[in-house]
């Protein structure tokens, strides 16, 4: 399982004035689930689009299944699924013309699945694109990429727009397609949706790495969220401790928050000398970890 | 294949649209025309005399000799469809590329398993199809019309005439798809086509006006003078030679271009 699906080595897109993607090096492994989360204007577009070929780097390289994203950019899209984040697609057809016309592109019958993923993802095949909401365009864009079955679906902000039953139900199809060994690559601002699904991931800002750690030692890189309140005013540097983060204090001074990773002990001694009212100790959401890293 | 069959599905109604149009304003208008000017005996009619001595004439390529003879004044109204004709090719060039943009549908299409030379082909064969679709009911509506209303015409001749909107269509259809790559961002094509058509045309009749050869070569309308193909039995080679190169020119760039470009994205 440790076969590299995903190679980024060096990976750099530049625009001039405008920010793109620098020196990007990474890799997926094989039936990963890979989250790539960062805000808008990150630069996970531009990434994704590089992988897939629409885009040409300006410095590193890129390989999916071990060929070259831009030389070999149509082999590797037999055996990729792709999400883009932009729902846009013929508009003067109908939703089972589109789909037939994304399995002529792949010469396969896809039938059987066009069928099953409508059903579960409630799609009509028989309403035209134009008339399409922006929650079914992205249903039309998960149909199209996932009926061929394919080794690798990249998807850029996969559930943007679907409502929550159907997000539930996009969930349950991708853990399948995992079962299944398909390897899968999604970008997203969503935390608890990368939280969710991903064994892995890459955090990104201003176009640079900052990161890539699994969920579970994301969760336990030692970051915990402490909240107090005291019945006086904290002195000002009271908490000017290694390890403290994200410090925020009332306008009395009574309470404060702050992420700590830093000897527990530490803390403790410096909450003992305090006159508490309460105090919480918690362990932080991914996304006041993640907000921790763009700060 | 698929995207050559998709792609003619998708413009058969537009590609129709122009063809009909063409043949059946041509159809109509060759009666018109000749029933107009040959109403007395033809250079003795004072609109010959008047018109013909005018520069308007030779700014479209006919000359007042010509305009007398059995194709004349088929000749004289083909100058105008080739500018609607022009029109036509290059916004069919230019917008099967930018529609991808406009439409947001790059992304899709461009990650399908399918190079960007057999995209480029699909698109560049689907607007060969419509071009010649056009054309050749143009061509054809003519002839049914010359041959109801005007018979005895030389048929080389009235060939030659007629296939120079064909060929005409064809190099602004490469111009466009050359354009259309560089540019897949413009939001308007047709008035891009519009606008350039109509520079060529205007570039004609003033290089026809003031008699300047050099100034015929940056236009495509000069290349093709129907008093010319009357006075010589064929086109001009010098022009004919110019007119192959620079589309063939526009093409191959073109399809480099798409190559290598960078796929636009619209926000």
């Amino acid at each position: 399982m440790n076969e590299q699906i995903i190679a980024l080595n060096g990976l750099t897109k530049s625009y001039g004035k405008h920010r793109g993607i620098s020196d990007l090096s990474f890799s997926v492994n094989a039936g990963e689930i890979f989250g790539f989360i960062g805000p808008n204007g990150a630069g996970k577009s531009t990434t994704i689009r590089t992988l897939m070929g629409l885009i040409r780097p300006t410095g590193g390289s890129a390989t999916i299944f071990g060929l070259d994203c831009q030389t070999q950019a149509s082999e590797i899209a037999r055996n990729v699924g792709y999400l883009p984040s932009e729902d846009s697609y013929y508009e003067n057809i109908k939703v089972h013309q589109l789909l037939q016309y994304t399995a002529d592109l792949y010469g396969m019958d896809c039938r059987s699945k066009i069928n099953d993923l409508a059903a579960r993802l409630d799609l009509d095949l028989y309403r035209r694109i134009s008339d399409l909401s922006l929650g079914n365009r992205k249903k039309v864009g998960i149909v199209s990429a996932l009926i061929t079955s394919p080794k690798l679906v990249i998807m850029d902000e996969p559930t943007s727009g679907l409502d929550p039953l159907i997000q539930q139900v996009f969930y349950e199809i991708l853990a399948e397609e995992n079962r299944r060994g398909t390897t899968i690559f999604l970008s997203s601002h969503v935390l608890s949706e990368v939280q969710r699904l991903c064994d892995r991931v890459a955090i990104l800002k201003d176009g640079q790495l900052v990161g890539i750690q699994s969920i579970k030692e994301l969760r336990e890189s030692g970051y915990k969220k402490v909240s107090v309140t005291s019945k006086s005013a904290i002195p000002n540097g009271f908490f000017d401790l290694a390890g403290i983060a994200d410090y925020k204090e009332s306008a009395d001074q009574t309470s404060a928050s702050f992420m700590y990773n830093g000897n527990i002990t530490s803390v403790m001694d410096k909450l003992h000398s305090l006159p508490l009212q309460d105090v919480f100790l918690e362990e932080p959401s991914l996304e006041e970890i993640f907000l921790h890293y763009y700060e | 294949m698929v995207i050559f069959k998709y792609e003619i599905r998708n413009h058969a109604k537009y590609i129709f649209i122009w063809a009909i149009a063409l043949a059946a304003c041509i159809f109509l208008m060759i009666p018109v025309y000749y029933s107009l000017l040959n109403g007395a005996e033809s250079s003795a009619n004072p609109l010959y005399e008047t018109l013909g001595s005018s520069d308007f004439f030779q700014s479209v390529g006919v000359s007042m000799e010509y305009l007398t003879a059995p194709l004349g004044i088929y000749s004289f109204l083909t100058s105008f469809f080739m500018l609607a004709s022009g029109i036509f090719g290059m916004h069919f060039g230019m917008s099967i590329h930018t529609k991808e943009f406009s439409g947001k549908t790059s992304e899709y299409l461009f990650t399908k398993p399918h190079t960007r030379r057999e995209i480029f082909c699909a698109k560049a064969l689907t607007v060969l199809c419509g071009v010649l679709t056009v054309s050749i009911s143009f061509i054809g509506a003519s002839a049914l019309s010359l041959c109801l209303f005007q018979p005895g015409f030389d048929g080389w001749e009235f060939f030659l005439v007629a296939n120079s909107l064909l060929l005409l269509t064809l190099f602004f259809s490469a111009l466009g798809l050359l354009i259309g790559v560089m540019f897949s961002g413009n939001r308007n094509p047709l008035l891009t086509a519009g606008l350039v058509a109509f520079a060529a045309y205007c570039t004609t009749s003033f290089s026809r006006i003031v008699g300047s050869k050099a100034i015929s070569f940056l236009s495509p309308y000069s290349y093709f003078s129907a008093a010319e193909i009357s006075h010589t039995g064929f086109y001009a080679w010098d022009y004919l030679v110019c007119c192959v190169l620079l589309a063939a020119i526009f093409l191959i760039a073109a399809y480099r271009l798409f190559l290598k470009k960078d796929v636009q994205f619209r926000s």
